[in-house]
């Protein structure tokens, strides 16, 4: 068992500092590698320490943020456990903001909730409100054994005897009815989601499945307060604390003091992804696709007209990547920018680098081959496709439909000069179709312009292109993260607002929207059955038989569903087709039935 | 009013209400809050105030900060060898060259072949390697020289870390010096920052000059990295400091930080000097334990002049992980809140970020870039700087 990769404090010498080298072993080196963070499930993580071990971080399925602090070590036996207060803080727009107490509602909706979020080890009135539960990690003083544990009632139960209410603009607002639930938390769903994750991570590191697993339960708790502050708990059995431990390395001991073995303690947690992800282990051997990891690099488009700002945009790309361990490899896919030598290839790229942190390459030959033979040889991590110069960008899309098994589309990003957008429009047409290609418009230099000017821009870019969202950038500083997810889209790409349909050459965009739900089958037959003429589909819908939205990407014949990154939340039920001469009415109806 | 009360949601009802950055008066309605059922030990922010003496300046000398030439060739291998938790002496880099290609080497097999030649033939070692390893002309390395100045006056000198290929680490020791200093026991010792090749591989180089020189290393060292002591004819005393605070000499400490790093590397010793008037400055390999942790260590467990964060130099790796708020993902947001006021950053810091420190107008001290360092924006090759 690989417990030195993780922690190597001696446990009987140093237990309290052993504990917690162990949380941050196992939180760092699984973030270390990009492909298996995301497939454990990790979307973020934030070193929240300061003298005891904390962490803040996002997990998949969740949009809130969960905090993990070091509380205290406690000895047992020859077990030493270090316990850590688990917290959970929702996003303000989430439904569980309805089910926390109203006073950590309120919080929620402060100004100052992210960044107090981001370091919640040191304010109080944070591990108060949001503690869900206790989460314990634990290491034997025998040898090489490991356990991590989770324990929280299954809702977090507090009535207010008096009701809550509050005055808004001279009104009474009754948020809470007398005798109704202040707090209705479920926390244990909650809780046991981050530890889905920890104890998938420790699989991983420790490159074996956990030995043992205890589900237990006692009975918890519910709570009832009056307007004079007096407090009631009650013991119910109906609400019962619960217990899971996952122990590596030894067989399971008896319940701790006062737990009862729940029934059907095994039948529950027979299909989770700690007890295979030790698999990923051996990176080197195992088939990465069958295990979910996407190893195709993400593909992303980037065209702007001259002096838009294209090459400061891609220096910054490039640093961040490089500053998380990512490679990237820009094509450019015209001869002649570079004064190429052609005796000199025997592929269908030339490199030549741009900066320290990528390879650039022209394109001289087939994109796909030039694509096998750069992925082959460099194995990057996101590959940027520049079109230079007066390349129109929507002939290229269409290329890109050859390639989609090797690589993962993302989207075209256009960056435009927004002080001198006018004029390019005016002298060509491509410029305009850069815009129409695009899935987000970054208006750059969006400093050189006033607030009407900025607006008046924004119309004339809307107009060309009613989907993208529109973000102003200054010298094409923008955290990439914002703008390309992992997954194939991002909230940011889907745009807001859609316009109605667009007549421009032929070229158009329409918008489907649905009522209900859709049939998984129906969905896929109607994408299956696409008319060649829509060479993009995008958009989020929900599926019948899914609770999770799921996001469509669909270029020229191909298709991917992925869940939505912001789960129930996300806005739902349109798709939106890019394509020549479409036909609202026809494409509608390929959705109408099975 | 109604006598049916208007009953809304939550999220509905915060909408309506100017929360600002205090929730105004909502908050201080006396709404019930409570704790949870176990008492907790809140720490809140303790500092532990060690006093780590007191030094009147340091002068920085950058040896080289150049650990390779081409990040393309390097992550290429990287990736070709199978990823980020591969073992970095699998790779067949130099110096550990079986001839067998990428992702098939071995410390021991590497190691056969040039042990005998350690640590005066370098030339010869050099050669076998270069036919061996996979990229061997990629290979740079990173070290510094650090000169402290006692209150006294007295002038002392230690060397962070020992570069990567003996023949470019080799060629930056003598351009600056470092080889005679070595020799004539100037440089009093070795602190090695982390078990990573750019920074350790090159130890021969050191040992020629000075074979028995004190060597510190932070814990955490895999059996290879401790092995390689020995095989690389090593006569001095060995100092692995635990993770943690490390005094020095008054002024000068280390601090360990016990955390896993990319290539199955773990442990990283970044250097704490604290400058009289001036006040805290940090000198770091790679800050592979990220600078929120970096900072906050400092002002947990050290007391420094003015109460200051004074100055910073190397290499700021700031932020290995991906953050969960993109937002907040900026370096160069994150490097203003400490507020240092003498920035030398090269290596892994990355030009362009260097240049928006720049561009922001941080106090960003530029270099010359000489030497294969490859912009002014990094404190480069040759380069000097000094605090106090």
């Amino acid at each position: 068992m690989n417990l030195n990769d993780l922690c190597k404090s001696d446990v009987a010498s140093e237990p309290v500092m052993a504990v917690q080298e162990l949380l941050r072993g196992l939180v760092v080196r699984t973030n270390l590698v990009p492909g298996v963070r995301h497939v454990l499930g990790w979307r973020g993580v934030k070193d929240a320490s300061h003298g005891a071990e904390a962490w803040t971080m996002r997990i998949d399925g969740r949009r809130g943020v969960y905090g993990l602090v070091f509380d205290v070590m406690v000895e047992d036996g020859p077990w030493r456990r270090g316990l850590f207060n688990l917290c959970y803080f929702p996003h303000p727009e989430e439904e569980l903001v309805e089910q926390v107490c109203v006073e950590a509602s309120l919080v929620t909706a402060r100004s100052g909730y992210v960044a107090e979020v981001r370091d919640f080890a040191v304010h109080e009135h944070l591990l108060d409100l949001f503690n869900i539960g206790t989460l314990e990690l634990a290491l034997h003083t025998g040898g090489q054994a490991v356990s991590v544990r989770l324990e929280s009632v299954t809702r977090q139960q507090v009535t207010a005897t008096h009701g809550v209410t509050l005055e808004q603009d001279g009104q009474a607002l009754t948020l809470v009815p007398p005798g109704g639930l202040d707090q209705d938390f479920p926390a244990w769903a909650v809780s046991l989601d981050l530890l889905r994750v920890l104890a998938a991570s420790l699989s991983f590191n420790l490159q074996r499945p956990p030995t043992a697993l205890t589900s237990a339960e006692q009975p918890g708790w519910v709570r009832a307060y009056d307007r004079d502050g007096g407090m009631r708990e009650d013991e119910t059995p109906d609400n019962p604390q619960r217990q899971l431990s996952l122990v590596y390395g030894l067989d399971a001991g008896p319940p701790a003091a006062g737990w009862q073995l729940r029934e059907d303690g095994d039948g529950e947690f027979a299909d989770e992804a700690w007890w295979s992800a030790h698999r990923i282990g051996d990176f080197k051997a195992v088939d990465k696709h069958a295990l979910g990891i996407d190893e195709r690099p993400q593909l992303i488009v980037v065209t702007g007209f001259l002096g838009s700002g294209k090459t400061t945009f891609l220096q910054n790309f490039i640093d961040h990547m490089n500053r998380n361990n990512r490679f990237v490899a820009v094509i450019q896919n015209e001869v002649g920018e570079v004064g190429l030598d052609g005796g000199l290839l025997d592929h269908d790229y030339a490199v030549t680098e741009i900066d320290e942190g990528c390879i650039c390459c022209t394109l001289v030959g087939n994109v796909k081959a030039a694509l096998g033979q750069i992925m082959g040889e460099f194995h990057p991590d996101y590959i940027v496709l520049e079109t230079t110069g007066l390349a129109n960008p929507l002939n290229l899309l269409d290329e890109l439909a050859e390639v989609a098994e090797m690589v993962r589309f993302d989207s075209v990003t256009t960056l435009v000069d927004g002080a001198n957008l006018a004029a390019s429009l005016t002298h060509t047409t491509v410029a305009r179709d850069q815009i129409r290609a695009a899935d987000v418009v970054l208006l750059n230099k969006a400093d050189l312009l006033d607030d009407t000017e900025l607006g008046a821009v924004q119309e004339v870019i809307a107009g060309i292109n009613g989907v993208a969202p529109i973000v102003p950038t200054i010298r094409g500083d923008i955290n990439p993260a914002l703008l390309y997810g992992e997954e194939t889209a991002t909230p940011a790409m889907i745009g807001a607002e859609h316009g109605p349909d667009h007549r421009h050459d032929h070229f158009h965009t329409c918008k489907l929207t649905f009522d209900e739900p859709l049939p998984a089958a129906r969905l896929e037959r109607a994408l299956d059955h696409m008319p060649a003429a829509v060479f993009r589909v995008k958009g989020v819908v929900r599926l019948a038989e899914r609770s999770q939205p799921q996001v469509v990407q669909y270029v020229a014949g191909r298709y991917e569903l992925s869940e939505h990154p912001n789960g129930e939340d996300a806005e739902a039920d349109y798709l939106v087709c890019i394509g020549r001469d479409l036909d609202q009415g026809e494409l509608a109806q390929l959705f109408d039935r099975d | 009013m109604a006598e049916q009360n208007k009953q809304v949601s939550r999220r509905d009802f915060l909408k309506g209400a100017a929360m600002g950055a205090a929730g105004g008066s909502l908050l201080a309605m006396g709404l019930y809050s409570y704790s949870p059922q176990r008492k907790r030990h809140f720490a809140g922010i303790e500092r532990k105030m060690a006093d780590i003496g007191v030094c009147k300046s340091i002068k920085v000398t950058n040896i080289s900060e150049t650990s390779w030439f081409e990040n393309a060739v390097l992550m290429g291998d990287i990736k070709g060898a199978g990823g980020l938790l591969v073992n970095q002496y699998d790779y067949n880099w130099p110096p550990f060259g079986n001839g067998e290609g990428l992702g098939k080497g071995s410390y021991e097999a590497g190691m056969a072949k040039i042990k005998h030649l350690l640590p005066d033939r370098l030339d010869e070692a050099w050669e076998i390697i270069h036919a061996n390893s996979v990229n061997p002309d990629n290979a740079g390395g990173y070290a510094a020289l650090i000169e402290l100045e006692e209150l006294d006056g007295t002038k002392r000198k230690f060397l962070l870390d020992t570069g990567w290929s003996y023949k470019w680490t080799e060629e930056c020791f003598k351009r600056e010096g470092i080889d005679q200093m070595l020799a004539n026991g100037e440089i009093e010792a070795l602190f090695i920052s982390h078990e990573h090749f750019d920074h350790y591989w090159g130890l021969p180089v050191t040992l020629k000059y000075a074979p028995d020189i004190p060597l510190y290393i932070p814990k955490g060292f895999y059996e290879e990295g401790l092995q390689y002591i020995k095989d690389c004819g090593h006569t001095g005393e060995v100092t692995v400091v635990e993770p943690g605070l490390n005094k020095v000499i008054p002024g000068f400490a280390t601090y360990v930080f016990d955390i896993p790093i990319i290539c199955r590397v773990y442990g990283e010793q970044s250097m704490y000097f604290n400058v009289k008037d001036k006040g805290l400055v940090s000198v770091t390999g790679c800050c592979h334990q990220g600078i929120i942790r970096f900072a906050e260590t400092a002002y947990a467990e050290i007391q420094y002049e003015n109460d200051n964060l004074h100055g910073i130099y190397g290499g700021l790796h700031i932020s290995p992980f991906d953050d969960w708020d993109p937002k907040y993902d900026d370096l160069v947001i994150s490097l203003k809140d400490y507020g240092f006021e003498r920035i030398g950053c090269n290596h892994c810091t990355g030009i362009f970020c260097a240049k928006k420190f720049i561009a922001a107008g941080y106090p960003v001290v530029k270099g010359s870039a000489r030497f294969r360092s490859k912009d002014q924006a990094y404190l480069g090759n040759g380069d000097t700087i000094a605090f106090g």
